[in-house]
């Protein structure tokens, strides 16, 4: 049988692409649902818009019985982006050179991460992909060997947001105005720290780590924004409350 | 002599105490600990805003490596002003609100004249102790003044007022001298004058046994 924590990562491309896409298709249907809904009750005449609601209704069920059905053929290792066993961080946080953690199980951790942070941040209606999250871990494994755990949560941070994990579709602000983008940046935020934290002793459990990086990202957040294009600020941030949270 | 009021820290492995206390996750449940116990002993039901309490770590860790001797001796007299640099932020933070007292009130008790104020100083005075104990190998004292009901009307009304006279407040409730022209600023001296009357009287209590 073949052990899946030796699969390359290209290997679980395909997989991870196409749920990405099945998701972003659910999610543009969805949120043409709200908006034929929003707008029918403004213009649409009583017959029309009960119509349309019928039918965009039809189309989210078929299309989440769509992403049901393939990702249980599908499988693969994001299937479960669940809160990882605290056993998947070392005593210092995450390492990214550990040969006993594949990139997947990190992917799943960061998918994890990012989507409960977004929602702890305000915002449960975001975009992710499982692709990118992967593509971040394996970037970050690749360029911050031996590096401090504030290189390593800076890089990851940057990943994230310089990859577009979080997919902000219909931009209909620019990005300055668009208030999707302190969400996005806290939860990036929000989730680095989480990862390298020290685990040196045992007060709280991952969710309410997590909770608490959150909580700290959320009184920072002006700070975090307004340095969030500096490297150098950045990491200085990371360095400060990952020796104190 | 006057009593502490209890409670039990969280575990912090084989990291030293004066270290864990400067985590946010162990300073959280710590305080949280201290407040539960607080409650089971006066009856007195609080609400924690952990908000406002993080915000008070984070200005008071701010204020602890500002004022940090680099002195190895020093550092071990830094240990009371640290503890009452974290009173002064409690008391200017109010992350605690008491929500029920008891049915019988007795106001000359301090904890039902000033519920937050006790709860702020009992967590304070037993992070003082803890740290003292491991790091010194001493016992540290409560003064009297911490039952007297007066120093506590002044106490109350001066650190609302200026909370940096918490501070002040703090050396004399673990029985120091009080530096009350300049709580706020840790001074080498008076830690070190305070530290050796802390040792003398440790050397007494061992003379009496």
């Amino acid at each position: 049988m073949m052990d899946k924590r030796k699969q390359t990562p290209s290997q679980n491309l395909p997989n991870l692409f196409v749920r990405d896409a099945l998701r972003g298709l659910r999610y543009a249907v969805r949120r043409s649902g709200h908006l034929i809904a929003d707008e029918e009750h403004k213009v649409l005449p009583r017959p029309i818009g009960d119509i349309t609601s019928r039918v965009v209704r039809k189309m989210d069920r078929i299309s989440q019985e769509i992403e049901t059905t393939s990702s249980s053929i599908i499988g693969g290792p994001l299937k479960k982006a669940a809160l990882p066993d605290s056993s998947f961080f070392a005593a210092a946080g995450y390492d990214p050179q550990d040969n006993d953690r594949t990139p997947q199980e990190a992917a799943a951790a960061l998918y994890f991460g990012l989507s409960w942070s977004a929602g702890q941040l305000g915002s449960d209606d975001l975009l992710l992909s499982e692709t990118i999250c992967l593509d971040c871990i394996n970037q970050v494994r690749k360029n911050t060997p031996g590096l401090p755990a504030a290189a390593m949560a800076e890089s990851l941070f940057r990943a994230v947001l310089d990859r577009s994990a979080f997919r902000l579709v219909e931009p209909t602000q620019s990005a300055d105005e668009d208030e999707r983008i302190p969400v996005v940046v806290g939860a990036a935020f929000a989730t680095a720290l989480w990862f390298f934290l020290p685990r040196d002793f045992d007060v709280a459990g991952e969710q309410d780590l997590l909770e608490i990086c959150c909580a700290v990202t959320q009184d920072h957040l002006a700070q975090l924004l307004e340095s969030r294009t500096d490297e150098r600020r950045t990491t200085t941030l990371f360095e400060q409350l990952l020796s104190i949270v | 002599m006057a009593k502490l009021p209890r409670t039990s820290f969280p575990e912090a492995e084989d990291k030293p105490l004066r270290k864990a206390v400067r985590r946010l996750r162990w300073f959280i449940q710590a305080y949280s600990g201290q407040i539960s116990e607080l409650s089971a002993d006066t009856g007195i039901e609080f609400e924690i805003d952990r908000s406002k309490l993080r915000a008070v770590f984070l200005k008071w860790v701010k204020a602890f490596e500002g004022q940090k001797p680099s002195d190895a001796e020093a550092k071990a007299n830094y240990i009371t002003f640290a503890a009452g640099a974290m009173l002064r932020e409690l008391v200017d933070g109010e992350p605690l609100k008491a929500v029920r007292l008891p049915e019988h009130i007795n106001s000359d008790n301090p904890a039902h004249f000033w519920p937050e104020g006790y709860a702020h100083l009992a967590f304070c005075m037993n992070v003082r102790s803890a740290v003292i104990a491991q790091e010194l190998d001493l016992e540290t004292d409560i003064a009297p003044e911490f039952e007297h009901i007066r120093t506590w009307w002044s106490f109350k009304e001066n650190a609302c007022e200026d909370s940096a006279t918490a501070i002040g407040f703090f050396e004399l409730f673990v029985g120091d001298n009080p530096n009350w022209s300049a709580p706020q600023i840790f001074s080498a001296e008076h830690a070190l004058d305070n530290a050796k009357r802390m040792f003398q009287r440790n050397a007494d209590r061992l003379g009496e046994m």
